[in-house]
């Protein structure tokens, strides 16, 4: 992961972090304050209600009060009431009427023996025995109860109380009251987020209302906050009527505070990907403002070599990054120094090498022609009569070295070993040279097919390694230290089925080498050989290296030692047979 | 041929404006005696299977035309509940071949189902005999003079939830009412007169989960004292919808009565408060145990359609329902073959003294009486 990516996730972790914890601080702390502001609200409520139902239980006994004064003053109402014993039609419709008039949803007139007279929410239950009633409800606290009254259509729940009036030798009993709907829990709520129920004792009703009407649930859901306080509810029906707990019950509906809740966070993930993109930008910025100088540091560095030590690290700054550039700047200074010094070095050991070097190869042109003049002067001693036959024959080599001797003067005069641009014969190239060595017990063969392709190598350079491998190879051989005669194969072949290169090898059956020898075999002067000058392989490599070739020797003390050298063809063959 | 009808009357209200519109071969008296209308003469032959009217000599549509025994014909077109064939030897005389024997057959021609008419351009529809010509025709006013007459004017209107006291107040000269206060106040006004209707309609509890009655007396005894608040008194026969079949797609009792308590309602038609009350005093007997076995039963108002498409079907548990006395369809509901007579319950006219005469007959709608 690079530096400038840390550095973004950094700020991105500390953004999300930070929204994430201010968001849960709010929500928490939102939800304790609201809680307790809603549990106050329905702390006061209870009360509210409580006093609500209080001048709501005195509105009705006002009104009782006010029927049954207009009751006394009735004279059709008393004439009616001592006449026949089925009630006459102005008793029957009495109370409907003085309920309306009165405001009351509910009004029942009986008699001593508990016999509804009148009754004004349900007309036709005249003649109903109903004793207890009247008695339960004066008995209740504060004299005010919750019942389940009658209409043709149903049911419905009235907050009664009851009174009576004394007509003539008999008491009539009033019980009257307002309906306890849906529209009165709604108004006792007074707020919307406010709900108030009533909970009915031994009953499936759990509360009273219209649950489509909205005045609240059946019963306060797990996160709903709740007070309660008791109400009298007449229970059971005629012959059985007795006081019973009903429960009037606040619900604070939690729903606008997990709103509220859902709110903030959807809010605090809008500020944390706000954040986090903020961030990101802020990182990129940041990071790039950091990590640019380390960056350009960093490319500078990578541009340095040893050819090419004058990069500058030169900076104002006076920070770490500075810090790294000025010691960088020093490191370079001194390295350049050390170059210097080293180059001056190489040029001595080069000048050397190339004397060490003309001196080798002007010994290996001369080889030939001392081997010719010494036949020569052989057979002038023995046979002068044959000297020029024999000369004529041995003119070529003798033209052959001297012309190797002329090119390689040239050739250093030109101080350029690569010539390189005319394609070389690799067959043409090994006959002459087997042809100019004296292998002596040394049998050297040659294994080189017509048709081989040209290599990319100039005449000398590659005539110049054979010398060397197959010199090397002879004296290895020659001194292998065994009775039986050495052999030297120098054969070619392409190196791949589409040309490309060609594959040279020098085999003998020579002492070999050992790794430690073979280490060093590619030193200057070193050798193994009495007399040697320790220069031929390190010539061979640099060659090789010249041609853009390759050099690979394998080696086993007293088996052999077998050097291939790859070269890079041509696409024109050989034309030699 | 295709023809227009006569407007079936729906309500007491129409009745009462179309019998003036609209006329029968024949009427019949309060006394249950049929008597010539459009028919002058008739006669009924073949053990009552044949009944033969003469028409009256004079008989005209509205527009002068003479009433001719096609006119007749036509009109039973579609009616083969009563007539399953006719002929008419002469343009005066009709005969009419019963599809079922009837001991009150002449009274069958005074069903306003059967009136005579002729298609026309009408304000109400199609042209009728009778002694008013509608002129204007609105959902709540008709306006009608006497054929070819323009004076008097007779305005009808409908006037919903408006107290009849206040109408007379305010110049109506009839008023067709029950309510027993509208009554008391006409019979304590010296400008007006209270003519009682014939015993019109009967109300039943009908349908099929009912029958258990507790404390010995009859249902028809604890209800009918003091629960309603009009004109009524027991039931007293003829019950003409027990001796009637049942409609072929009514569907028998018991086969779609919902069972079970939280369905026991007891149904009536809303807008009439006599069966408002019925089902009221009902439920409240139910209530104390002294009618239907007890417990727990409601009652439920229905619009007058959806009320006579459940009796039809028998969907609820039990109806309350006035039958009218007059009127003999060719089949009921079979919840009505199950019912118990409750009370019979008739309404009054209300009339201007010295405005307005109106005569009475045996289907209990008054017609008003012109001077020639």
């Amino acid at each position: 992961m690079t530096f400038r990516a840390r550095l973004q996730l950094a700020f991105v972790a500390l953004a999300v972090v930070s929204v994430g914890g201010l968001a849960v601080a709010v929500r928490f702390e939102m939800t304790r304050r609201l809680t307790a502001e809603y549990q106050r609200r329905v702390t006061s409520l209870v009360a509210v209600i409580r006093d609500d139902l209080a001048e709501e239980s005195d509105a009705i006994a006002r009104r009782l009060e006010a029927l049954t004064g207009a009751l006394a003053a009735d004279n059709r109402f008393r004439l009616s009431l001592t006449g026949e014993a089925t009630p006459a039609a102005y008793v029957l419709d009495y109370a409907g009427d003085a309920m309306r008039r009165a405001g009351l949803s509910m009004l029942q007139i009986q008699n001593e023996t508990g016999r509804i007279a009148s009754s004004g929410h349900f007309r036709n239950e005249f003649d109903r025995l109903e004793p207890e009633l009247p008695r339960v409800v004066a008995r209740a606290p504060g004299g005010v109860a919750l019942v389940e009254a009658r209409t043709p259509e149903g049911p419905f729940f009235a907050l009664v109380r009851a009174d009576s009036v004394r007509l003539g030798d008999r008491w009539m009993h009033l019980v009257g009251g307002r309906a306890v709907g849906p529209e009165f829990l709604r108004r006792l709520g007074r707020e919307t987020e406010l709900a108030v129920t009533i909970r009915l004792p031994d009953t499936t009703l759990s509360w009273v209302g219209d649950s489509a009407a909205g005045t609240g649930p059946a019963a306060a859901g797990p996160i709903d906050l709740v007070a309660e306080f008791p109400l009298a509810f007449v229970q059971g029906d005629t012959g059985s009527a007795r006081l019973a707990d009903a429960r009037v019950v606040v619900t604070h509906s939690l729903a606008p505070l997990i709103q509220l809740r859902q709110g903030v966070e959807r809010w605090s993930l809008a500020a944390g990907l706000f954040a986090v993109v903020l961030a990101i930008l802020l990182a990129t910025w940041v990071a790039s403002r950091l990590s640019r100088p380390l960056a350009d540091l960093a490319w500078k560095t990578s541009a340095l070599d040893l050819a090419r030590l004058d990069v500058d690290f030169a900076t104002e700054r006076t920070d770490e990054i500075g810090l790294l550039a000025r010691v960088l700047s020093s490191l370079t200074t001194r390295l350049r120094r050390e170059v210097q010094r080293l180059r001056e070095a190489e040029r001595r050991a080069a000048m050397g090498d190339l004397a060490r070097q003309v001196n080798h190869d002007v010994k290996n042109g001369l080889v030939p022609i001392r081997n010719v003049l010494r036949h020569l002067g052989e057979v002038a001693d023995q046979t002068p009569e044959t000297l020029s036959q024999v000369f004529r024959e041995r003119k070529a080599t003798l033209d052959s070295g001297v012309a190797y001797l002329e090119t390689l003067a040239a050739h250093y005069a030109r101080l350029s070993p690569r010539e390189g641009g005319q394609p070389s014969d690799v067959r043409a190239a090994v006959e002459d040279v087997l042809q100019g060595a004296q292998g002596g017990a040394v049998a050297l063969r040659a294994a080189v097919p017509p048709g081989l392709p040209l290599v990319r190598a100039d005449a000398l350079g590659l005539r110049r390694i054979l010398e060397n491998l197959i010199g090397n190879a002879v004296d290895a051989s020659a001194a292998n230290g065994s009775e039986k005669a050495g052999a030297v194969v120098v054969s070619a072949e392409r190196a791949d089925r589409g040309g490309g290169a060609l594959r040279i090898t020098v085999r003998d059956t020579g002492r070999g080498m050992t790794a430690a020898q073979l280490e060093r075999a590619f030193e200057d002067f070193y050798t193994t050989k009495p007399g040697g000058t320790g220069l031929g392989l390190s010539i061979v490599r640099r060659l090789v290296a010249d041609l853009e070739g390759s050099l690979k020797v394998e080696t086993e003390p007293g088996v052999g030692t077998t050097v291939t050298v790859m070269l890079p063809t041509t696409s024109t063959p050989s034309t030699a047979s | 041929m295709a023809r227009d009808h006569a407007p079936v009357p729906t309500t007491r209200a129409e009745r009462l404006v179309f019998a003036h519109f609209y006329e029968t071969l024949l009427t019949v008296n309060c006394q249950d005696r049929p008597l010539p209308a459009l028919a002058e003469r008739w006669s009924v032959t073949e053990g009552g299977r044949r009944v033969s009217f003469t028409l009256r000599d004079g008989a005209r549509f509205w527009d002068g035309a003479p009433v001719t025994a096609q006119d007749v014909l036509a009109s039973w077109a579609d009616h083969e509940w009563l007539v399953s064939s006719a002929a008419a030897p002469d343009p005066r005389t009709v005969s009419a071949w019963l599809a079922r024997l009837d001991p009150d057959v002449a009274r069958l021609f005074a069903d306003p189902r059967l009136s005579v008419t002729r298609p026309g351009k009408e304000a109400s529809g199609p042209v009728g005999t009778g002694a008013l010509r509608p002129v204007e025709w609105t959902s709540t006013r008709i306006v009608a003079t006497p054929p070819g007459r323009e004076r008097p004017v007779i305005v009808f209107r409908t006037e919903v939830g408006a107290d009849p006291r206040d109408l007379l107040e305010s110049g109506t000269d009839l008023v067709m009412t029950d309510d027993p206060a509208t009554l008391e106040y006409a019979r304590g006004h010296p400008g007006l007169d209270v003519v009682p209707l014939p015993w019109g309609r009967t109300y039943v509890l009908a349908g099929a989960g009912f029958g258990a009655l507790t404390g010995g007396d009859s249902l028809a005894a604890l209800v009918v004292s003091a629960a309603v608040r009009a004109e009524v008194r027991a039931a007293e026969p003829p019950f003409w919808w027990t001796s009637v079949d049942v409609c072929a797609d009514s569907p028998l009792l018991g086969t779609t009565v919902p069972s079970g308590p939280a369905m026991r309602r007891i149904a009536y038609a809303a807008g009439d408060p006599i069966a408002q009350d019925l089902a009221g005093r009902i439920v409240a007997l139910a209530a104390a145990g002294r009618a239907l076995g007890g417990g727990q039963v409601r009652a439920v108002g229905m619009r007058p359609e959806a009320f006579d498409s459940a009796l039809f079907v028998g969907s609820e548990f039990a109806f309350v329902t006035a039958i009218s006395k007059q009127s003999h369809p060719a089949c009921v509901p079979a919840a009505l073959k199950r019912s118990v007579p409750l009370l019979d319950a008739r309404s009054s006219v209300v009339l201007r003294r010295g405005r307005v005469g109106v005569a009475v007959g045996w289907d209990a709608v008054p017609r008003l009486l012109f001077q020639p």
